[in-house]
């Protein structure tokens, strides 16, 4: 599958759904029955998963289950998350 | 244990350097309020605390901040990218630089090294989750001081994030302790320490 947007672009839409999933769990830990909330929650997670396969068989590996499917080694490609990119 | 993702929490993307304000906001790595005390605070308070919807807070917003200690790191790291000996003199940060060069290290703004004496982990949860929602604020504070040091947008977006987290991790401490008060004798909160005494 080829990937329509930037490594950025694509980044930042992983950065939005992992922040929703974070968020919502974090609501989830002191509303463990808000079912709004746990539904929600299970979207994203669906939602952040896809998002990261794309950018994962398209740019580098985000984490280890990535680099398992991967021919080669790429854990240690850069850039890593703080590099600026020029 | 814990595993590593490969990107940042949210985006940080500095063109211009600056070193001056780069030591202004080292403090959220190693100062007082910073983010990797309040990381360290978190995760110890996890085992003396006996209810669960407490722990799994603890354990997401104590991770959370080791996302937020890399987040200032990265700040950090840009705003001295590639800096010269005459800017690095011009912009005040020989002294830091004569130790580090410009490699990070958990330090106040004022020079001192990151220490745990800045946090308590007291196991009582009444007192922790105070000491807790009293670290969010002064986290707040302090990105709040850290914006109107600059008015380079691209240092003012993630530090605006940060500081909005300091909000919602504070909400969240407050319901964890109503939670741990509802647990405990209404009349009376404080007759006991749920993770010490042994109700009879």
């Amino acid at each position: 599958m080829t990937c329509e947007y930037s490594r950025e672009e694509y980044l930042k839409r992983i950065q939005q759904l992992g922040f929703m999933t974070d968020d919502i769990r974090l609501f989830l830990n002191t509303h463990p029955r808000c079912d709004e909330a746990l539904c929600a929650l299970k979207r994203y997670i669906l939602l952040e998963r896809a998002a990261k396969k794309q950018y994962e068989e398209n740019y580098g590996s985000l984490t280890l289950e990535a680099v398992g499917q991967k021919e080669r080694y790429d854990w240690i490609d850069g850039p890593w998350p703080w590099e600026r990119e020029d | 244990m814990w595993t590593y993702e490969k990107k940042l929490q949210y985006p940080v993307k500095i063109c211009n350097t600056n070193a001056a304000l780069a030591k202004a906001i080292i403090s959220q790595f190693g100062g007082p309020d910073g983010e990797l005390a309040a990381s360290m605070r978190y995760l110890s308070q996890r085992y003396s605390m006996p209810y669960n919807e407490v722990i799994a807070t603890l354990t997401d917003i104590g991770t959370e901040e080791l996302a937020h200690m890399e987040m200032i790191c990265a700040i950090v790291h840009q705003l001295t990218k590639n800096l010269k000996p005459e800017q690095i003199k011009a912009q005040g940060f020989a002294d830091y630089y004569v130790d580090h060069t410009l490699g990070l290290w958990p330090q106040a703004a004022s020079g001192a090294p990151f220490t745990a004496t800045v946090f308590q982990s007291k196991g009582d949860p009444i007192t922790d989750l105070h000491e807790n929602m009293a670290a969010e604020q002064k986290a707040r504070t302090t990105y709040d001081n850290i914006l109107r040091l600059t008015d380079d947008p691209d240092v003012l977006e993630p530090i605006r994030f940060l500081r909005e987290r300091e909000i919602v991790h504070y909400q969240r401490f407050g319901e964890a302790l109503r939670i741990v008060q509802d647990n405990m004798d209404s009349r009376n909160f404080y007759a006991f320490n749920p993770s010490f005494d042994v109700r009879k």
